[in-house]
C-alpha cells in the first residue's frame, strides 16, 4: 500500500510540472534554460543523492537468511530438528545435529560466500560499462554518468538515448519514445513541446513528459529533468515492477533436477521407514533412520557448487574482457549452437573511412564532400560513424556563411536524415541515407553543375554505380539536397521530395584479421555464425568471403517480409546472410530460431539491435554501444572481438561442465543407494549403517566435491555446445545407480558372509540361536558382527561415491587418460583417507566403527571391488559422456 | 539529343519486321555492329540483354532504349533506331507495346553523355505529347521527320533544366591563422 501510495504522490506531483507552464516548471525545480553551474549540480547530488533507482542491496544478514529459503536447506534443517527430538542418546543427539548443521553450513555459507564474491566483481565491471547522458553545465554541453543526473538539469537526448530521469520536454524534433518498459506498448510514441500541458491525468499520457525506464526511437530533444533516482515514476513503481524474467533452460532444468530428487527421496523414505520398522520393531529408530537416509539422498551441496562455478566463471570470463550481467546467462553461452551478429565491428574493424565521394556517375567529387560534411556537421541526433567518418575527412568553415535552420532526424522507416541551412538567401535541405531510399525521393539529378529530369532508366543507371561500390566492400550512402524558399522555416519528412541526387559516398570498413580465425574457431566449436545486418547483401557477401566465411543462401529483408511462417523458418535457418532487416526482422529472425529449438546469441550495438538482444538467449553487446543495447544485454564485452566471444564460449561449457559433473554423481549415487538402502532394509535383521554414519558419510562425501568447481574440463567436453539435458542426467542415473547398487550388495554379501562371521565365530543366526540358548537378548559378538557390517559398508560405500567423479568427469580412461584438478585430487583424497583414519581412531569408537578388525581379507577385497566399480562405471558412463 | 540526331543523319532509322523483342534487339544489334567505329565481335545484343535483365529500359509508353555499355573502349556513342507500327511487346511496366526502340551502344567513358540523351529524350517525348504524333505516321519517312520535331524541341528546350548552385565553402583555415578575405 505504501508503494503504491508513493506511485500516485509522484504521479500527481510530476503531471503537476507537466501540465503548468514552462517557466513554472523551472521554477519549481530552481532551474534555468541554460542547465545549471557545476557546483550547483554537485550540491543537489548531495542533496538527491544517485540518479538510481536500484533497490538499496540488503544486508548481509538478510542476504544470509535468504539462503534458508532453498528447498534443500528447508529440508536438512526439518530433519535436523526432528533428529534432536526423537534421538535418545544424547551423545548421537549433539553429534547428529552437529552434522547436519555443517551441512547445511557448508550449503548456505559457501554459497553465500560465492554469490557475494560474484556480485563484487560483477559490481566492479559494471561500473566500467556505465551508461552516460549529456547535459548542459553552466550552458556547456558535456557527458556525465547517468547516475549523476540532478532535478534542473537540462538533458540533451537523441536516438539511442536512455531517458535518465523524468523530464518535461522542452525543444523536440520528431521526437519519439518507446515506453515498453513503463507501459508494455511497443508503439513509440510523440513527445513535443508544450508551453503549457494538457488535461492529462497521467505522467505517461502527457505529451510533453518523457519518463526514466523510456529510451528514444528517433529524433532529439532537450528536456528539463524533474525527478530522479526513486523519486521518478518508474523508481516509486520499482517495488512493484520487479517482475519475474521468465526463467532460463538453465534454472529450468535445475530445478526439474532438484524436485526429481525430492520426489525420489520422499518415496525412498517412506519405504524405508516401513521396511526398517517392520524388520527390526522400533519404530523411533526407523523413523530416525529413515530421516538420515534423507539426508543422504539430498544433493545439499547443489546450491553452492551452482554459486561457485557460476561466480568462478563470472570471474574468468571477466578476465577475458566478458561482462555477465546475469550469472545464469554463462550457460546460455556455452550452450549457443547459432550466433547471430552484424558484420560492423565483428568481423569488420569497426573503424570506418570515408574513401570515396562520387558524383552519379562515379567521378570523385567535392560537392558531394562538402554537403555530406554540412549535414554530418549540422545534425544533433545520434551522431554514428559514418558521420564520424565524413567530419574526419575535412573541416569547412560554415560558421561565417551558413546557420542551421531545421533538421528531420533519421529514423528506421525512412532511413535517411536531412539538415536545412540557409546560405545566401536560400534554405538547402541536404539529406543522406540509404541508397534506395533517397532515390525514392528524387525526381532529378545532378551532373557536373547541370541538373537533369531522372527517369526509372536513369535511376537503374545511377544504381549501377551504387552496385558496382557495394561489390567491392563499400558501404554506400547516397546524398541528395532541395532547395527552397527562404520564408520556409520549419520542414517535416514530407519535405524530403522531389530532391536532386547529388552522388554518393563510399566507407569501407576493413576485414578484422582475427575474423576468420575467430569465425573457423566458432564453427570448430559447433556454433553456426550468421549475419543479420541492415547494410546490403552485396557488402556483406564481400566482407564475409573475405573472413572464409562459407557463404551459402542470402536473403533480404523484403524476401523474408513475403515469406509464411513455415517458409520463413527454413530460409531463416538454412541462411548465412540475411541483409537489409529492419529491427523487427532480426528480432523475428533471433525468435523462429528459437523456436526451431536452438540456442541463439546475438551480438548487437545499435539502437536498431535492442529487440533481438532482448530475443536472443544470450544477447551480447559492447562496451562502445548505445546506452539501450548495453541495458538491453546479458553479456557485454569490453573488447568488440569475435575472439574474446569464441573464450566466452569456451568458459561458459566449461562452467556448466562441472555443473553436470555434481549433478551426474548426485543423481547417480543417490538412485544407486536408494536400492542398497531398501534392499538392506528388507533383508537385515539391523540398519545397515547407523544414522549417524550416514550422516557422517554424506559430510566426508560433500566436502570431496567441494573442489568440483576448479576441476579441469577435457578438450573434447567443449568441442559442441552443451546444453541442458535432462534425459542424458535420468541415463546416467538408471544405468550407474544400480552399478553402484550392485557392489553394495557385494559389501554386503562380503561381510554378511565371510568378514563378519569369521570375526565373530558365527554366522548372524548362528549367534542368534547362542544367544537364544543362553537366554540373552543380544550378545557382544552380535554388536561386533553389527560394527564390522557398519565399519564395511561405511568404507565401501564412501570410497565408491568419492570416486566416481573421477569416473563420470571425462569419456577418458579415469586417473590415466584424464587426470582431474590437483584440487579435486586432493579432497577426493582426503576425504577417503578421512573416512579411513576414522575407522581406526580411538576417538571415534563411539561412533561404531572398528577398521582394525576388518582383517587383511577385507582390505584386499575392497581393493579388487574398488578397481572393478571404477572400471564397470567407466565402461559404462564412456558411451554416455561421449553422447552428452 | 544530338547522338539520335547524327543517327537519322546517318539514315539508321529502320522498319522493325519482327515484333518480338528478341528480334528488335538482334536486328539493331546488327545494326550497331556494322557501324565501323564498333569493334566486331562486341557483343552488343548479350549486352543488351544482361542490361535488361536488370531493369526494364522502356522510358515512356511506346518508346525503349536498350543499350549495351562496354568498358576500355574510348570511343562515341552510336544508336540505331528501329519502328515497329504494330508495335512490339516489351514487357513495358506501363503494359504498353513499343513502338519505338533506340539502341545505344556506349562506351565507359560516354556515360554521362548517354545520361543527358536519356533526360533530353524523356523531356522531349513530354513536350510533343508522347508516342501519339508518330504513331499516326504512315511512311518510316513521315516518322523520320517526327523524330527530327523531336530532336529540335529537346535542342531549343533548355537542357539542362537548371543550373547547380552550389556552396562554396573553403576549408578551416589551420588554428591561430587568419582567413584570407
Amino acid at each position: 500500500m505504501a508503494a503504491q501510495k508513493q506511485v500516485i504522490e509522484e504521479n500527481n506531483r510530476t503531471v503537476r510540472l507537466l501540465r503548468g507552464t514552462e517557466e513554472e516548471a523551472f521554477v519549481a525545480v530552481k532551474a534555468r534554460r541554460e542547465g545549471l553551474t557545476v557546483a550547483e549540480a554537485s550540491a543537489r547530488l548531495e542533496e538527491f543523492g544517485h540518479n538510481s533507482v536500484t533497490a538499496k542491496r540488503p544486508s548481509s544478514i538478510v542476504e544470509l537468511l535468504r539462503k534458508f529459503k532453498e528447498p534443500l536447506v528447508v529440508q536438512l534443517m526439518v530433519i535436523c530438528v526432528l533428529s534432536f527430538i526423537f534421538e535418545d542418546d544424547e551423545t548421537k543427539k549433539i553429534l547428529s545435529t552437529t552434522l547436519v548443521g555443517g551441512m547445511v553450513f557448508f550449503s548456505v555459507f559457501l554459497s553465500y560466500f560465492q554469490e557475494s564474491r560474484s556480485a563484487a566483481t560483477i559490481a566492479k565491471l559494471q561500473a566500467m560499462v556505465k551508461s552516460t547522458c549529456d547535459v548542459l553545465r553552466g550552458g556547456v554541453e558535456i557527458t556525465v554518468p547517468i547516475d549523476e543526473i540532478v532535478p534542473g538539469d537540462v538533458v540533451i537526448l537523441a536516438a539511442g538515448s536512455i531517458i535518465p530521469a523524468d523530464c518535461r520536454v522542452i525543444q523536440a524534433k520528431d521526437f519519439f519514445l518507446s515506453q515498453s518498459a513503463l507501459t508494455g506498448e511497443s508503439m513509440p510514441v510523440e513527445r513535443v513541446v508544450m508551453a503549457a500541458g494538457s488535461g492529462e491525468t497521467s505522467a505517461q499520457e502527457c505529451p510533453n513528459g518523457c519518463l526514466m525506464g523510456s529510451n528514444v526511437q528517433s529524433g532529439s530533444a532537450k528536456a528539463l529533468v524533474l525527478a530522479t533516482g526513486r523519486d521518478t515514476q518508474f523508481g516509486a513503481m520499482s517495488a512493484r515492477l520487479v517482475e519475474r524474467k521468465d526463467r532460463t533452460a538453465f534454472e529450468r532444468g535445475t530445478r526439474e533436477f532438484v524436485w526429481m530428487m525430492i520426489r525420489m527421496m520422499l518415496v525412498m523414505v517412506t519405504l524405508t521407514f516401513g521396511f526398517s520398522a517392520w524388520r527390526t520393531n522400533n519404530v523411533q529408530d526407523a523413523f530416525l533412520f529413515a530421516l538420515t537416509v534423507a539426508v543422504g539422498l539430498t544433493p545439499e551441496m547443489l546450491p553452492m557448487i551452482l554459486a561457485a562455478c557460476l561466480s568462478k566463471g563470472a570471474r574468468s570470463l571477466a578476465r577475458l574482457k566478458v561482462v555477465m550481467k546475469r550469472l545464469d546467462a554463462i550457460q546460455n553461452l556455452g550452450a549457443m549452437d547459432i550466433f547471430c551478429t552484424d558484420k560492423t565491428g565483428t568481423l569488420t574493424q569497426d573503424h570506418i573511412v570515408l574513401q570515396r565521394h562520387v558524383d552519379v556517375i562515379g567521378r570523385d567529387s567535392e560537392d558531394v564532400l562538402r554537403y555530406a560534411w554540412m549535414n554530418s556537421y549540422y545534425q544533433t541526433g545520434l551522431r554514428n560513424l559514418l558521420d564520424r567518418a565524413i567530419l574526419n575527412r575535412t573541416d569547412l568553415d560554415v560558421e561565417r556563411s551558413c546557420r542551421k535552420v531545421d533538421e528531420i532526424p533519421f529514423d528506421f522507416q525512412r532511413r535517411r536524415m536531412s539538415v536545412v541551412v540557409d546560405h545566401e538567401g536560400d534554405h538547402l535541405l541536404i539529406c543522406k541515407g540509404a541508397v534506395e531510399e533517397i532515390l525514392s525521393v528524387c525526381d532529378r539529378y545532378q551532373i557536373d553543375d547541370e541538373i537533369h529530369t531522372m527517369i526509372p532508366l536513369i535511376k537503374d543507371e545511377v544504381m549501377e554505380e551504387y552496385r558496382s561500390l557495394s561489390s567491392q566492400g563499400f558501404r554506400v550512402i547516397a546524398l541528395a539536397y532541395r532547395e527552397f524558399d527562404r520564408t520556409k522555416e520549419v520542414f517535416a519528412s514530407s519535405d524530403e521530395s522531389g530532391l536532386v541526387l547529388l552522388g554518393y559516398l563510399a566507407f569501407f570498413d576493413p576485414p578484422k584479421e582475427t575474423a576468420a580465425t575467430a569465425l573457423a574457431g566458432l564453427r570448430a566449436r559447433g556454433v553456426r555464425a550468421k549475419i543479420l545486418t541492415g547494410d546490403n547483401e552485396l557488402v556483406s557477401r564481400k566482407v564475409c568471403s573475405d573472413v572464409g566465411m562459407p557463404v551459402g543462401r542470402v536473403l533480404t529483408g523484403a524476401q523474408l517480409a513475403a515469406m509464411d511462417k513455415a517458409t520463413f523458418d527454413a530460409a531463416v535457418l538454412e541462411a548465412d546472410i540475411m541483409a537489409r532487416l529492419t529491427p523487427s526482422q532480426k528480432e523475428q529472425v533471433i525468435r523462429s530460431l528459437k523456436s526451431q529449438g536452438h540456442t541463439v546469441g546475438f551480438m548487437g550495438d545499435g539502437i536498431n539491435d535492442v529487440l533481438a538482444l532482448k530475443a536472443a538467449d544470450v544477447g551480447i553487446s559492447v562496451d562502445t554501444a548505445v546506452d539501450v543495447a548495453k541495458e538491453s544485454a546479458d553479456a557485454v564485452l569490453l573488447e568488440k572481438s569475435l575472439l574474446v566471444l569464441v573464450a566466452g564460449i569456451d568458459e561458459g561449457r566449461r562452467i556448466f561442465c562441472n555443473i553436470e559433473k555434481y549433478i551426474r554423481m548426485g543423481a547417480s549415487s543417490n538412485f544407486g543407494n536408494m536400492f542398497s538402502v531398501l534392499g538392506a532394509a528388507m533383508l537385515l535383521p539391523f540398519q545397515p549403517l547407523s544414522p549417524i554414519l550416514i550422516l557422517l558419510n554424506n559430510f566426508i562425501y560433500d566436502f570431496s566435491q567441494t573442489a568440483i568447481p576448479f576441476d579441469r574440463v577435457e578438450d573434447d567436453q567443449i568441442s559442441k555446445p552443451r546444453q541442458w539435458n535432462i534425459s542424458g542426467i535420468r541415463s546416467f542415473m538408471v544405468w550407474l545407480g544400480p552399478v553402484s547398487s550392485l557392489f553394495d550388495y557385494l559389501t554386503f554379501a562380503l561381510m554378511w558372509f565371510v568378514i563378519c562371521p569369521h570375526a565373530c565365530g558365527g554366522t548372524w543366526s548362528e549367534l542368534a540361536a547362542a544367544n537364544h540358548n543362553s537366554g540373552t537378548s543380544f550378545s557382544e559378538k552380535q554388536t561386533l558382527f553389527i560394527v564390522l557390517f557398519h565399519t564395511g559398508w561405511f568404507i565401501e560405500s564412501n570410497i565408491t561415491q568419492t570416486l566416481v567423479v573421477h569416473v563420470i568427469r571425462s569419456a577418458q580412461v579415469p586417473f590415466f587418460g584424464a587426470r582431474a584438478s590437483w584440487q579435486l585430487t586432493l579432497t577426493t583424497c582426503a576425504a577417503i583417507c578421512f573416512a579411513c583414519w576414522l575407522t581406526f581412531s580411538p576417538w571415534t569408537k563411539g561412533l561404531g566403527l572398528d577398521g582394525a578388525a576388518l582383517g587383511v581379507t577385507f582390505w584386499g577385497a575392497l581393493a579388487l571391488m574398488t578397481v572393478a566399480y571404477v572400471t564397470l562405471a567407466h565402461l559404462i558412463a564412456r558411451p554416455r559422456l561421449r553422447a552428452a | 539529343m544530338r547522338i539520335l540526331l547524327e543517327a537519322l543523319q546517318a539514315g539508321r532509322l529502320f522498319e522493325l519486321t519482327e515484333t518480338s523483342k528478341r528480334g528488335a534487339f538482334e536486328f539493331l544489334g546488327r545494326v550497331l555492329e556494322a557501324i565501323p567505329e564498333i569493334p566486331d565481335d562486341s557483343g552488343v545484343v548479350e549486352a543488351m540483354f544482361a542490361r535488361e535483365a536488370t531493369g526494364n529500359t522502356a522510358i515512356a509508353p511506346g518508346v525503349a532504349c536498350p543499350h549495351a555499355r562496354v568498358e576500355g573502349i574510348n570511343a562515341e556513342i552510336f544508336c540505331a533506331l528501329g519502328w515497329s507500327s504494330a508495335g512490339i511487346d516489351y514487357e513495358a511496366e506501363d503494359g504498353n507495346r513499343v513502338n519505338l526502340v533506340v539502341a545505344y551502344w556506349i562506351p565507359d567513358c560516354q556515360r554521362v553523355g548517354f545520361l543527358k540523351e536519356m533526360s533530353g529524350l524523356a523531356k522531349a517525348i513530354t513536350a510533343l505529347g508522347g508516342i501519339e504524333s508518330l504513331r499516326k505516321c504512315e511512311t518510316l519517312g513521315e516518322v523520320r521527320h517526327g523524330l527530327l520535331d523531336w530532336v529540335t524541341v529537346a535542342l531549343n528546350e533548355s537542357s539542362p533544366d537548371a543550373r547547380a548552385r552550389m556552396l562554396r565553402l573553403s576549408a578551416k583555415p589551420p588554428a591561430g591563422e587568419e582567413p584570407r578575405a
